[in-house]
């Protein structure tokens, strides 16, 4: 088994209102207090969430404050390339994107996720073939991701949210390079 | 009980049911919804002997929350800022009569602003309130602040004003999950009609009563600014509160560049020791105020020879702080010079009305039936129908209605006045636009009333209206349907129609706004459920769109009508298949008929 990453770690998201970005960092911030880590998030709601851009923060480690400075990110999550661009300043040097887009090889980590939900035959679940995604990335347990996905999701979505993330987990190398 | 990750707003209603509250009453709105939403959730989960209710405004909230608590037991009233404004009469009385039991107001600011009208500053208006108020930096600090408040209301007899800020409410953090209690308290309300019904006379006497209060309150020691980083012996003081503090903290830690500074926070804004604020003037070279919105802080400084803010600029007096902000006034007040910073402009998507959204059908059918008009419109999810050019005006909750009449007033004399109609939302109506119908009909307005009733509160996340019931954890009985308001309000005809039908609703509008003639407003119920409640939006036809070979790419469906399924490339539109609920309105609204629906998705 991996060891686990304990150092700190800042992650922002950008998307779309609708895209289920909410979601996602419940998740991964539910995932963090798994593996015992402390942790603060911040989330978008309201007006924006009809549409616009929105953007949700998580900060793992020893922090007090929800938002992440500019140019102190180790990842960007983007549901949405054309979010996921204008954000990118938020990564710090050698911080990572893991971008939902159609064409390969534009981020770190460039997805196809809306493409494979829709042949999923679930068009809202990119969210979560991200969330699959990245926990492959941050080395995460898949089982630890099913179980805290199981707890988080609306009643009767939770088996399609559950098949969206290990659509993501176990998807090929070649589908995110 | 254990660890829980919990949003801000989550926070504040486990502490106001950890304090025994035995009534909880709020309207909702961004950013302060989900603290009554989860407050209601927790006693009809434990059964709780409380009271949750779901107001029809903020007003009703605070006086029904208010009766509660000076019958000796625990009242919360929540809302966001402009809630204030609207409950702001019985808050100013509350203030001089005081309380027993303990009365907390949350009201939640939004610095950006992100979803409101202002940014104004609650703690100014505690202030002027003459209301203690607690700026929380965190959801964890906001639940033990919520709970040591009750505690502290009961001492003092007084209100209590809780103020987070959005990153406080929709911040998400580990806190340790409290004990839920009910206080096992009888209403006890000790009549004093020279307090809790003071004519003037009286009322001079209470607010100096009221003004010793305040002197008692400031020698506490929240009223106290706490050193929390550095010593006193540096040379800048920082002096801030609430989430503000939080970001200095983070960026003290993360970039090691600014020396001799220490930080100060303030926990309790207004009313504070106005000793212990000119002792920190006097003992460092230089103070800086880093507070949201306003120099509420920085005013209570008696001589700011040496105090920098808000007022002279050093901190920018408009929009949110950010950390990046943070550190810009960091850099600037220690005399550090950087390079700017990697590119921050962002551009942001505008919000639009959903996909399927019974809205858009609406207002597509006012512009065509009511060429050349005045649209008047209100605080809603709706207020987006001003990206189709459906909305000309939105002021405040129910100004649609009052600033419709305004309108006709204006022009009821000009040679040819323009045609009005006041678009306005079912629980905006219920909240705001009764009386305003009221006036308009007797004062001889004319103009098409039209609301926008799709079941629900929707932008705040689908809460429920006096229409749909279900609005206490204890109550089932009645509901009251926006037909029989009309009718009580005096308005003679009120057609319902579902906005989906374009064409019909087209046809009604002309019909209502040839009727204002004889009986002044006429009113159109647009009935359509909000596609956001799955259920509803399951039970409806949903076909499979396309765009066929006649589109020539005029771009009049992206213009007119706003979908955001429907993106327009260079020869043709195109349906976003990942976006599109298949309503089928957009059918009728293409002029060469190239929008193509078929049955079954």
């Amino acid at each position: 088994m991996m060891r686990k990453d304990m150092s700190d770690k800042q992650i922002i998201m950008v998307g779309r209102g609708g895209q289920g970005i909410l979601l996602l960092a419940k998740a991964l911030a539910e995932i963090a207090f798994k593996e015992g880590r402390n942790l603060i998030t911040s989330e978008t709601h309201g007006m924006a969430m009809r549409g616009g851009t929105v953007t949700a923060s998580l900060k793992i480690g020893s922090f007090e404050s929800p938002l992440i400075p500019a140019g102190s990110a180790d990842m960007l999550i983007g549901l949405e390339e054309t979010e996921a661009r204008d954000y990118l300043y938020m990564l710090k040097d050698g911080g990572i994107a893991v971008v939902n887009a159609r064409k390969q090889g534009q981020f770190d980590h460039t997805i196809d996720a809306t493409g494979m939900a829709l042949e999923m035959g679930s068009p809202g679940s990119a969210n979560m073939i991200m969330l699959g995604l990245v926990s492959r990335i941050m080395g995460y347990d898949i089982d630890e991701v099913r179980c805290v996905v199981r707890e988080i999701s609306p009643g009767k979505w939770a088996s399609q949210n559950i098949k969206g993330i290990e659509t993501g987990y176990n998807c090929p190398e070649s589908a995110f390079e | 009980m254990g660890k829980k990750i919990l949003l801000g707003n989550e926070a504040i209603a486990y502490g106001i049911l950890a304090a025994g509250a035995n009534l909880v009453a709020s309207y909702p709105g961004t950013p302060a919804s989900e603290v009554c939403e989860t407050a209601m959730g927790l006693v009809k989960r434990n059964g709780s002997p409380c009271h949750v209710e779901w107001s029809i405004n903020e007003k009703t909230a605070v006086e029904v929350a208010y009766a509660n608590a000076i019958a000796n037991r625990r009242s919360a009233a929540i809302m966001k800022q402009v809630g204030l404004n609207v409950a702001s009469d019985p808050v100013m009385s509350a203030a001089y009569m005081g309380t027993s039991g303990g009365f907390l107001i949350v009201v939640a600011d939004d610095p950006g602003p992100h979803s409101s009208q202002t940014e104004q500053d609650t703690r100014f208006f505690a202030m002027h309130a003459k209301i203690p108020v607690l700026d929380p930096a965190s959801p964890e600090e906001a639940m033990r602040m919520t709970i040591q408040a009750f505690a502290f209301s009961e001492e003092f007899k007084t209100p209590v004003i809780l103020r987070p800020t959005t990153r406080v409410c929709h911040a998400r953090q580990l806190v340790d999950l409290p004990e839920l209690t009910v206080l096992n308290r009888q209403p006890d309300f000790q009549k004093d009609p020279y307090r809790w019904a003071a004519t003037p006379g009286p009322r001079l006497k209470l607010h100096k009563e009221l003004n010793a209060k305040l002197q008692d309150i400031s020698r506490h020691e929240w009223a106290r600014p706490k050193l929390l980083y550095g010593t006193p012996d540096a040379r800048i003081a920082i002096v801030s509160s609430g989430v503000a503090c939080a970001y200095i903290m983070d960026v003290l830690k993360a970039f090691d560049r600014w020396d001799d500074i220490c930080v100060y926070k303030v926990d309790m804004p207004y009313p504070m020791d106005p000793s212990s604020l000119q002792a920190i003037a006097n003992t460092h070279e230089k103070v800086l105020v880093v507070e949201e919105t306003e120099p509420v802080i920085e005013m209570q400084f008696v001589n700011r020879e040496n105090v920098s803010g808000r007022l002279d600029s050093a901190v920018p007096n408009a929009g949110e702080l950010t950390p990046e902000i943070v550190m810009q006034v960091l850099d600037d007040v220690t005399g550090i010079h950087r390079e700017k910073e990697k590119e921050t402009a962002k551009k942001q998507r505008p919000p639009s009305l959903c996909a399927g959204c019974g809205h858009r059908g609406a207002f597509y059918a006012i512009k065509k039936a009511l060429p050349k008009g005045i649209y008047t419109s209100d605080i809603g999810c709706y207020t987006l129908g001003l990206n189709l050019g459906g909305v000309d005006t939105c002021l405040c909750m129910g100004a649609a209605v009052s600033q419709a009449a305004g309108f006709y007033h204006a022009y009821k004399d000009t040679p040819s006045p323009p045609p009005i109609a006041a678009i306005i939302g079912d629980s905006t109506y219920f909240h705001a636009g009764i009386p305003p119908t009221i006036n308009a009909l007797v004062t001889g307005a004319r103009f098409v009333l039209v609301i926008l009733d799709n079941a629900t509160t929707a932008m705040t996340g689908q809460q429920p209206t006096p229409a749909t019931g279900c609005v206490t954890n204890d109550y089932a009985g009645r509901t009251l349907q926006l037909e029989e308001i009309l009718t009580g309000c005096g308005i003679k005809t009120t057609f319902v129609h579902d906005p989906y039908d374009v064409k019909g609703f087209i046809e009604i509008t002309k019909e209502a706004y040839a009727k204002t003639q004889q009986e002044g407003v006429v009113a159109i119920i647009a009935r359509h459920p909000c596609i956001r409640d799955r259920q509803a939006m399951k039970d409806q036809a949903s076909y499979s769109m396309s765009i066929s070979e006649e589109c020539n790419a005029c771009g009049y469906c992206v213009t007119q009508f706003e979908c955001p399924a429907i993106e327009l490339g260079e020869d043709t539109a195109r349906i976003d298949r990942s976006l599109c609920i298949g309503c089928g309105v957009c059918v009728d609204i293409c002029p060469r008929n190239a929008i193509k629906a078929e049955a079954g998705k």
